[in-house]
């Protein structure tokens, strides 16, 4: 899994400009960041217009609102995924009529960019690989994909998550653990067709 | 950490200590890793087919996805929003939807082409641009952005010329050329500004405010760089930092350069080691033309200026010219040839044409 993440120091001077009312610092921010946060919200639902609307309202009430934000936050990008995460967990609840559910789903699907592997041995354990981490439980992908995919550390991870930094660690653990059993498995049902 | 000596290739991809290096690493993993490496290169093998096997994993896309046509949809609601004072709870908000419909008959009335592109896709690069130059209008703002790898020429509406170096993004809105000249520069630009007291030429980069009344000289602003710099080739050019709290304002004269250090937020002035090419002195040396074939000048033109220039290289060939072009801007160095020859000249893609 590989995509750079934008360095984020100038997000925190644009926020501060911005909550003084600079509305060009604004624009910045929601250039910056509307489609990172489309990436991140379609996969807790995947209805195009809800998330979009999602997002259209939280840029508005962030300005609406500014001068009641905080004015300097550590994580501008941490900020913005909580709230949009917030925001379509309710809403998707909302529409379903069922109580706001942490753990409900999480897209994650894998490919394999095969042409950087080397032996076919190899892109079968990458498969392997993205076989497990599919079936993992929707929490523990969405760490997977906050760390490796928009490579946060555990300390943004838990505020995005509201868990706290020992939390994630334990829960990416999980993951490490679910997927050597997995792993484990998979290889046995591989060897018992083999017999 | 002994054991990784035994660890096969399945092993290095399901301990998270090797992910971590592979995926995302820091000093911690880099020092770790390379030390172990460098003392067991007999494991090295195994260790680069696992980092093959991790590097190889890729986050699908999703199906759905976020166009400039979004973004600009979400601007204009912002626009709207924040320009009605009282906004009453009953009145709804304009869902995005029907914002998408508006600001796509805005795109297609301003008669400006644009190229639909999709923003920062992971999995596969935006499509380029055949001219290398990308112009997108989002609600009333223009941006383009120089995706080839030659400099490429903008006009404005003022006659201002821009010389965009590649990788680099100008934008301006529908305000230019009223009351003031405002624009955003992400990248790096030679502007060569045409004199008007009455309307300042302000550049607006990265927090920093360039400000001019009719000059030229270049300006570096990277969004991943830490400085922004400036090298002025003639007039005069004031810069300001837009930190609320700072009323700092620096005057550069040509042949000054400064650099601002966005993370100890400090400016460093100096004098360039050389005179630049289009300061004054070096630019009447240049410039001065007795009896010069046309095409000479234009290929003089395009050397200093780094731009290309277009025109039928045999129908032009028997001018010759003889002129003083070093005081005026490349706008009207270009329109005075065109009177020479009598012929017209247009900015089209970033290029110069003379017809």
């Amino acid at each position: 899994m590989s995509h750079r993440a934008e360095p984020d120091n100038s997000s925190e001077f644009l926020w501060a400009t911005f909550r003084e009312g600079n509305k060009a610092a604004y624009r910045r921010l929601v250039e910056r960041y509307a489609e990172a946060l489309f990436r991140f919200g379609y996969r807790f639902c995947q209805d195009e217009g809800l998330v979009k609307d999602c997002i259209q309202d939280l840029f508005l009430h962030l300005w609406e609102k500014r001068e009641s934000l905080p004015l300097e936050i550590a994580s501008v990008k941490a900020y913005l995924f909580k709230s949009i995460r917030n925001r379509i967990l309710r809403k998707r609840s909302e529409s379903k009529n069922k109580p706001f559910d942490e753990a409900m789903g999480f897209l994650l699907e894998i490919s394999i960019e095969e042409k950087i592997i080397e032996y076919q041995s190899d892109i079968d354990r990458a498969k392997k690989i993205k076989a497990v981490l599919e079936a993992l439980p929707a929490r523990q992908r969405e760490v997977i994909y906050l760390r490796y995919y928009e490579n946060l550390d555990f300390q943004r991870i838990g505020e995005i998550m509201n868990l706290n930094k020992q939390s994630v660690h334990n829960l990416l653990q999980k993951a490490y653990k679910c997927f050597r059993t997995e792993w484990a498995i998979l290889l046995l049902l591989i060897s018992l067709k083999l017999r | 950490m002994n054991e990784y000596e035994l660890y096969e290739i399945e092993d290095f991809i399901k301990d998270d200590f090797f992910i971590e290096w592979v995926l995302v690493p820091d000093k911690e993993h880099e020092e770790f890793w390379t030390q172990w490496l460098a003392t067991h290169p007999h494991r090295a093998d195994r260790v680069e087919r696992a980092k093959q096997i991790l590097q190889s994993l890729r986050v699908v896309p999703t199906e759905a996805r976020f166009t400039a046509a979004d973004l600009s949809a979400i601007l204009a609601s912002v626009d709207e929003g924040t320009t009605i004072a009282n906004r009453s709870a009953q009145t709804p908000l304009l869902t995005w939807r029907r914002w998408l419909a508006a600001a796509a008959i805005l795109m297609v009335l301003t008669g400006l082409a644009f190229f639909y592109f999709t923003l920062n896709q992971p999995a596969s690069n935006p499509p380029m641009a055949k001219t290398g130059l990308s112009v997108v209008a989002i609600s009333d703002s223009v941006k383009t952005y120089n995706s080839s790898n030659d400099k490429k020429v903008i006009k404005l509406g003022d006659g201002s010329v821009v010389i965009l170096t590649p990788r680099s993004e100008l934008s301006y809105d529908s305000g230019f050329n009223k009351q003031s000249r405002d624009v955003t520069l992400n990248g790096e630009a030679f502007f060569d500004v045409k004199h008007n007291a009455e309307k300042p030429f302000v550049i607006y980069s990265h927090g920093i405010a360039t400000k001019v009344v009719g000059t030229s000289f270049t300006i570096r602003s990277f969004s991943r760089e830490d400085e922004y710099h400036i090298t002025v080739n003639t007039g005069k050019v004031q810069v300001r930092s837009d930190r609320p709290g700072n009323t700092k304002t620096i005057v550069l004269l040509p042949n000054q350069q400064l650099t601002y250090l966005h993370s100890v937020l400090r400016f460093k002035e100096s004098t360039v080691s050389r005179p630049l090419p289009l300061s004054e002195n070096e630019a009447i040396k240049s410039f001065s033309f007795s009896n010069t074939p046309f095409n000479e000048v234009m290929q003089k033109l395009e050397e200093v200026y780094h731009v290309k220039i277009h025109y039928d290289k045999e129908k032009y060939a028997s001018f010759s010219i003889t002129a003083s072009l070093s005081a005026l801007p490349l706008d009207e160095k270009i329109k005075m040839m065109c009177k020479v020859v009598n012929a017209s000249c247009s900015y089209k893609d970033g290029d110069i044409f003379i017809y």
